[in-house]
């Protein structure tokens, strides 16, 4: 069983009125669990949308999306279990950081479940070691103290403190610098290898695609046009092209080589697996060092 | 002719309510030029933004001082004609676009500066002809993608005929395809003659501007072409920056013996030089 499928997922918003948008188009979709998938594809494709499904924030105009096998449009789904199973973070969450200390921002989602306050600082405590935090450096400050990466990561461990099995992030680092785009996909890595958590993000940025994802799903218009292996999607340079997307700046390298007539290989994802491929290819063995 | 803009020993400290001072800027001295692409880059609080703010007065010196085409930004009869010459677009089209037709919106600042309507009518199809959205002069801009608003937030600026656009992260919140827009409609406007300050944390896009300014804890850290600037990957990860893939990787073959020259920062550059250098080997020139 799937951890989150939708099938023929139709979302349709001010339906019936002049403004009327269709913004997701009969999308079927299984994430199981343990996956790390970005989604990507221009904006307006649908992305945010698709996402807010996953738990229940929005509801489908037709079609289903199920949980962990339980029909989101039942009503006798708990949403509640389900919203603490899959944790969403919003673009720009830093902007919903409101109380005056880190902790008591990080403890508001545990506290409105009703559990006692040891259990609540045990969560705390453990959600900002999760994002690379530390309760007594950081806890006592105020979280507009911090800089914008530690305040992203600071939101992101709000959601974590509601135990979720998946992480769901919208654009999680966009409007960091280089370093802090670096230091949130660190912590991802981290929550999905060493926490297992199933994470699903949103992403403009092909290069943090190539070295983040395992699977790369795209959306064009609502609809789901490409769903496969990072390297396999990224081998149809023409079809994202037509989408409005483009691919990593190094395969875009490799296709560049091979047009000048340097036979490399195209699928590669990170800076080491693109000097391997071109020490190979044109056999520039240790002599060359 | 003075300098279009002029930095002296510029001090930026802000006082939030309650809270301690804040030096955003501590001692900036720079010179823009007429003509200039210029980015500026520096991680998050390096003093980017606020820097941009005092190129067209929207935040006036602590200490030191910020001359427009020789005008003083402090000088408050100065102000409408330093606007004039600077104009600003910032890092969410949504927050700046007024109207609810594409026309009306870069309309609104020509109208303000209450010329003819003739001349207003002139104004707004010359802007919406140089960024490419003349055919989307009766939309709704709210129904436009987030690289068209861009553009028609361009174009509004433009119609003011300013001689230099700052563009305050005006990329950040695009996808691929706006962002592709907006730095080609820039890299236009430069070529034909518009000084253009484009703020950005993609160091991709830095590298295509003439001219690369770093900056870090809110001083200048580097100034120079992207080629020099970008050569430098160890100063690089000190100042919160991280070189394109596509230099680290040149980086790691230089380091590896291969004379590939300093500075290569895209896949085309790169690309050309390993070609090259194939060339070259297998005409028995080099092991």
């Amino acid at each position: 069983m799937a951890l989150i499928e939708c099938a023929d997922l139709t979302h349709v918003y001010l339906k019936g009125t002049p403004l009327e948008t269709v913004a997701l188009r009969g999308v079927s979709l299984s994430i199981e669990a343990g996956e790390l998938v970005a989604l990507i594809g221009p904006t307006g494709s649908g992305k945010s949308t698709l996402v807010q499904h996953f738990n229940a924030l929005l509801r489908p105009t037709e079609g289903t999306v199920r949980v962990a096998g339980v029909d989101l449009s039942d009503p006798r789904a708990d949403l509640r279990a389900v919203r603490r199973q899959v944790g969403l973070v919003f673009q720009y969450p830093e902007h919903q950081l409101f109380e005056e200390t880190v902790a008591d921002d990080v403890a508001y989602g545990p506290r409105n479940l009703g559990l006692s306050d040891d259990e609540v600082r045990r969560r705390v405590r453990e959600a900002l070691r999760m994002v690379g935090l530390d309760v007594e450096r950081v806890g006592p400050r105020s979280p507009f103290s911090l800089s914008g990466g530690e305040m992203r990561r600071v939101a992101i461990a709000g959601v974590l403190a509601m135990g979720p099995q998946v992480l769901a992030l919208d654009e999680p680092t966009a409007g960091l610098d280089p370093l802090g785009k670096e230091e949130i996909l660190e912590q991802i890595r981290r929550l999905h290898a060493d926490h297992g958590l199933t994470v699903i993000f949103i992403s403009h940025n092909m290069d943090e695609v190539a070295r983040m994802a395992r699977r790369v799903v795209v959306l064009s218009r609502g609809q789901v046009v490409m769903d496969g292996p990072v390297r396999e999607v990224f081998r149809h340079a023409g079809r994202l092209s037509q989408v409005g997307l483009g691919v990593p700046s190094l395969v875009d390298l490799m296709q560049r080589l091979r047009r000048r007539g340097l036979p490399v290989r195209e699928d590669v994802l990170t800076v080491d697996e693109a000097h391997a491929a071109i020490r190979e290819a044109l056999g520039w063995s240790s002599s060359a060092t | 002719m003075p300098p279009l803009i002029e930095v002296r020993n510029l001090r930026h400290v802000y006082h939030p309510g309650g809270a301690p001072p804040v030096v955003a800027l501590d001692g900036v001295s720079l010179t823009i030029d007429r003509g200039e692409l210029v980015a500026i880059v520096g991680g998050n609080g390096s003093g980017k933004s606020t820097l941009a703010k005092h190129f067209n007065a929207l935040l006036l010196p602590t200490e030191g001082e910020v001359r427009v085409d020789g005008l003083d930004t402090r000088d408050r009869s100065a102000l409408w004609e330093i606007r004039r010459r600077v104009g600003m677009v910032f890092q969410n089209p949504d927050n700046q676009l007024v109207a609810t037709v594409v026309e009306e919106d870069v309309a609104f600042g020509p109208e303000n500066l209450g010329l003819p309507p003739e001349e207003i009518a002139a104004r707004v199809e010359e802007a919406l002809r140089i960024v490419e959205m003349a055919e989307y002069r009766h939309h709704q801009p709210h129904l436009l993608s987030g690289g068209q608003k861009q553009r028609v937030a361009i174009a509004g600026v433009l119609a003011m005929r300013p001689q230099c656009l700052v563009l305050d992260e005006a990329t950040t919140m695009l996808d691929p395809q706006g962002q592709r827009e907006v730095l080609d409609t820039i890299t236009r406007l430069n070529r034909d003659g518009v000084t253009v300050v484009h703020i950005t944390h993609v160091m991709e896009e830095a590298a295509r501007c003439h001219r690369v300014i770093v900056l870090a804890d809110g001083r200048v850290a580097l100034d120079g072409p992207p080629a020099e600037v970008f050569a430098r990957v160890e100063d690089l990860a000190a100042l919160r920056l991280v070189p394109p893939p596509v230099a680290a990787l040149a980086d790691r073959l230089r380091r590896d013996g291969l004379p590939l020259p300093a500075g290569l920062l895209d896949a085309d550059q790169l690309a050309d030089a390993l070609a090259r250098l194939e060339a070259d080997r297998t005409a028995k020139r080099w092991p």
